[in-house]
């Protein structure tokens, strides 16, 4: 059935028709593209249902969309059909501070759910990165990020969520276990219209930590033998010395250590602790120095100030940005099991070689997130076949480990290929509960 | 040995300041105080002189008793010691009443070969500090120092590069001599962990009014300070343009014609 046909039964819904669609609703950060036949912006559940409703009815497409900073392609209509952008729907409708909830419509962003939070005394932990990515978007891919080793992912904060299925039927996230599965969905099992949050007290007092190392590979054992050790960071990032200096020679301040007393620094183990007040910072900071010997580390730099705290996280998120603005790049963003991390480094560097691809590092050492990025002044055309057999290399790997392609980012459109049979099994169950008719989001998560 | 004297300020941590809107008064409760940023260059840059011809750095700031936490904030990056100029007397003090007081607490520990400033301080952003206190030490001065090439103690000469408009030009100037960096090239120093616990431990010289031989009370403080402030308030935004995107190039350039022509 065709869209024509639905759009009768869409009247009072903001509709966008070729050819004033712009655009964006085409596409997100991964490289996928297709435009849609329309695009519905909504505004309610009730809108939402109507859509869904209809399409459900007609066998049209849906594919739901935030802010679309997704780098999986989790948003791009590859089969055609219908947007719906949230993006409006976008209210943060109550803050309860006695209980510690959030009630939040999906398109609102993260910076500004993290800010109300903060207006509150609050916080939500949750932080991939994006901050201008909506918390929709973050639910749907289940979004973690470097704090998920201390606080874990979206899914543990969310308390309850109000729910489109595929039939326009709106449901309560309590109301079966299965509709659990909606939140890391990536929008193929439900719309989400509203979410309860659960916030968290600040911690009192926290500082972040730079241990540098002349060797890559002990700056990755060190990550977990200070978590076997009983220290509970908040953060513990492996910070490839190359990706540093590229950085900040896009930035013009690397802030990392690059050199120390004349040594080379390999890579950085990025720590950040936490405690009820400043003492109790500096004590386990204490600890830590007398185990730091053992790990070799080349010293412990301290950043325990707001001015160098930001400056870090600054210089950390630069990272990304500053390879997006590369002639030409890629990035392959995975999980492994954390104690594989160099292994699955080492494979990466190895095949980099072969390929011409040199790969720059960032992990998340405590849960096994790998981010590999590369640049080349090559133009996209050729460094394209190198670069994508590089990454497609890379997500095979990470399933031999033992871990993910679907990394922190979801499966999307771009990594179907590489997830792991018992995963696909399960979901294919709760997909065909869910959505009989297959369509929400199709051709995206597992197939 | 160089000695070397870098002059910091404690701000409020204007990233969480806010302004009510009613009466134009900053809300400063709950918003930490922080060592200024641009202090911070000027510590790095007097520590690269210190460990490239030697000497001996001291901090010296001007504030309440808590701004001691930005003078061990220093001594954890690498300076060796520090003076704090704490008094009420002192209080309400505009750039001349605080430079004359900065030069009269200094003087107390003797002369300095290089004086290191922040180009401008993150609150008040006069930048006129390094300027007076050069003219009260009796030193020569760099605006702008965006990068010292060369310190001949035995010649008493710095040579050091500035920026000006469209370039970058190289003076060679006396000791003594004060400086006010640019960020650039001088980066604030990480402080390491040993640092972190020597500045814990570390004893800061306080100085009163009533240490200072010869100060005139006069000269400090709110009845020193000429400078006066009637009225604050929070700029006016201007309001936010609109973005068209009607999808194409065509459609967009359409819409803005006709929101030209005031369709």
């Amino acid at each position: 059935m065709s869209i024509e046909q639905v759009l009768p039964s869409l009247e009072g819904l903001k509709v966008i028709l070729p050819p004033d669609i712009p655009s964006d609703y085409g596409r997100d950060e991964s490289g996928a593209a297709r435009m849609p036949e329309a695009v519905v912006e909504a505004t309610s559940a009730a809108e939402v249902s109507k859509l869904l409703g209809a399409c459900a009815a007609a066998g049209v497409a849906v594919t739901p969309r935030g802010a679309g900073t997704g780098q999986a392609g989790g948003c791009v209509p590859v089969n055609g059909g219908v947007v719906l952008s949230l993006a409006k729907l976008n209210g943060i409708l109550e803050v309860d501070e006695a209980a510690r909830t959030m009630r939040v419509q999906p398109g609102a962003l993260l910076q500004d759910v993290k800010a109300e939070a903060e207006r509150h005394g609050l916080r939500y932990p949750p932080d991939p990165g994006e901050k201008t990515a909506t918390i929709g978007g973050n639910a749907a891919t289940d979004a973690g990020g470097p704090g998920a080793l201390k606080y874990g992912t979206t899914s543990d904060y969310v308390l309850d969520a109000e729910i489109v299925l595929a039939s326009g039927e709106i449901v309560r996230l309590k109301d079966r276990p299965e509709y659990a599965g909606v939140i890391g969905g990536e929008g193929t099992l439900g719309v989400v219209t509203e979410l309860t949050l659960r916030l968290e007290e600040p911690a009192g007092s926290d500082a972040i930590l730079l241990l540098p190392f002349a060797d890559g590979e002990s700056c990755a054992a060190a990550a977990g033998r200070i978590i076997a050790e009983g220290y509970a960071p908040a953060m513990a990032e492996y910070l490839d010395t190359a990706l540093v200096e590229y950085s900040g020679s896009v930035t013009g301040n690397a802030v990392f250590p690059v050199e120390l007393d004349g040594e080379r620094v390999a890579a950085t183990l990025m720590l950040t602790l936490e405690g009820a007040d400043e003492d109790a910072v500096m004590e386990q900071m204490e600890t830590l120095a007398e185990l730091a010997e053992e790990l070799e580390c080349l010293d412990i730099l301290v950043g325990d100030t707001p001015t160098m705290k930001r400056e870090f996280m600054a210089a950390y998120e630069a990272f990304h940005s500053s390879v997006e603005g590369a002639k030409s790049s890629c990035e392959a963003n995975v999980s492994v099991p954390a104690q594989r991390v160099w292994e699955y480094m080492e494979y990466a560097r190895g095949v980099g070689e072969e390929l011409g691809v040199k790969p720059m590092f960032c992990a998340h050492l405590g849960s096994g997130g790998v981010h590999a990025y590369a640049v080349s002044e090559q133009a996209r055309s050729e460094y394209a076949p190198q670069s994508e057999a590089f990454v497609k290399a890379l997500y095979a790997e990470s399933v031999r480990l033992g871990g993910e392609a679907a990394g922190e980012y979801g499966v999307g459109c771009t990594k179907q290929e590489y997830v792991a049979a018992e995963r696909r099994e399960r979901y294919a169950a709760l997909k065909a509960e869910l959505d009989p008719a297959g369509i929400l989001n199709p051709g995206k998560a597992v197939r | 040995m160089l000695r070397i004297l870098v002059c910091v300020k404690q701000v409020p941590d204007v990233d969480q300041l806010r302004m009510d809107p009613e009466t134009g008064n900053l809300i400063r409760e709950g918003v930490p105080a922080i060592l200024n940023p641009l202090d911070a260059n000027a510590l790095s840059a007097a520590l690269s002189v210190k460990e490239e011809y030697g000497g001996e750095v001291t901090l010296i700031t001007m504030g309440p008793p808590a701004a001691e936490s930005a003078l061990r904030e220093c001594l954890a990056a690498g300076a060796d010691r520090a003076v704090l100029v704490t008094d009420r007397a002192f209080g309400n003090a505009d750039t001349l009443a605080t430079s004359y007081s900065i030069a009269m607490a200094a003087q107390l520990d003797g002369e300095y070969d290089l004086i290191f400033c922040g180009k401008e301080s993150l609150d008040g952003a006069t930048g006129q500090m390094g300027a007076q206190l050069a003219e009260r030490f009796g030193a020569a001065q760099v605006t702008g120092t965006l990068k010292i090439e060369q310190v001949d103690e035995a010649a008493r000469v710095i040579r050091a590069q500035r920026e000006v408009d469209g370039g970058v030009e190289t003076l060679e100037a006396e000791l003594p001599c004060l400086l006010t960096i640019e960020k650039k090239n001088y980066p604030a120093r990480i402080p390491n962990l040993k640092g972190k616990l020597r500045a814990k431990k570390a004893e800061i010289k306080t100085v009163s009014s009533a240490d200072i031989p010869g100060l005139d009370l006069g000269r400090i403080g709110d009845p020193g300070s000429p400078t006066k402030v009637p009225r604050m308030f929070p700029p006016e935004l201007p309001e936010r343009g609109e973005i068209i995107d009607e999808g194409s190039i065509e459609a967009s350039v359409a819409k803005l014609y006709s929101l030209i022509k005031g369709e």
